[in-house]
């Protein structure tokens, strides 16, 4: 039977992500390009705009 | 869009109510967040006055007598806050946060600079960004430096020199480190 590695030690060691850097910078100027306006009614809408999140209860 | 009109319509209203007991206000919160640039999911809108309690239980007496349904939480002496008044709708909610006698430097100076409004027309002004900044760490804890964080790093043309005279001014502690981490997070 394998032996388990039991520690959390063998993570490797944390960095940051380039691609979810990258990924940031790109919502980011998305954003810079909103006016204030725009941006006050993407937050006051979001969660009716991703409401299809909601987590729904198991059937089975 | 129906949601979003519908509250920054009661914002507006509101403050004509403030506006007719001298008092007057700064759009702060989530909603000065988005303005800043930092978009993040919000059912409420917040306005930041100095006003002391006798003042908001005038104020929220008007408020219901203009149909709203107004509730004033009062601060006890250790309260950060001068006391909340929550208005709620079917527009969602508005809170209207008072910093009299606690933190009424902010609200002058962001009242006094604010140069954007929620949207064109509209009377309702935008806490200035290093205003808002300042206002996150008087909040305190971890929520309030995360948003911190995140404007920064949205913001990388922000006159820091600028936002720091204005924290040392109020004597806030905490942005030296939350500067660092925007900067090793670019």
């Amino acid at each position: 039977m394998a032996k388990e590695d039991p520690s959390p030690a063998s993570l490797p060691p944390q960095r940051r992500s380039r691609s979810a850097a990258a990924s940031r910078r790109a919502e980011i100027r998305r954003v810079e390009r909103m006016t204030v306006e725009e941006r006050i009614r993407a937050a006051l809408t979001m969660s009716r705009r991703f409401a299809w999140l909601q987590p729904t209860a198991r059937t089975r | 869009m129906e949601d979003a009109d519908a509250i920054l319509r009661a914002a507006e209203d509101i403050l004509h109510c403030l506006h007719a007991h001298q008092l007057d206000a700064v759009v702060i919160g989530a909603v000065a967040l988005a303005a800043h640039r930092y978009v993040r999911q919000t059912e409420d809108l917040d306005l930041g006055v100095n006003a002391n309690v006798r003042k908001l239980r005038e104020l929220t007496d008007s408020l219901r007598k203009a149909g709203y349904q107004a509730e004033l939480h009062e601060p006890d002496a250790d309260d950060p806050l001068g006391g909340v008044i929550d208005i709620e709708g079917s527009f969602g909610l508005i809170q209207i946060i008072s910093y009299a006698d606690k933190f009424p430097a902010v609200i002058e100076d962001a009242l006094r600079e604010s140069r954007l409004t929620a949207r064109p027309g509209s009377a309702l002004k935008l806490v200035p960004l290093p205003h808002l900044i300042a206002l996150k760490l008087y909040a305190g804890g971890t929520k309030s430096r995360a948003d911190v964080l995140e404007l920064l790093m949205r913001n990388p043309e922000l006159d820091m020199a600028g936002v720091r005279a204005l924290c040392r001014g109020y004597r806030l502690a905490g942005l030296e480190e939350l500067i660092i981490e925007a900067r090793s997070a670019d």
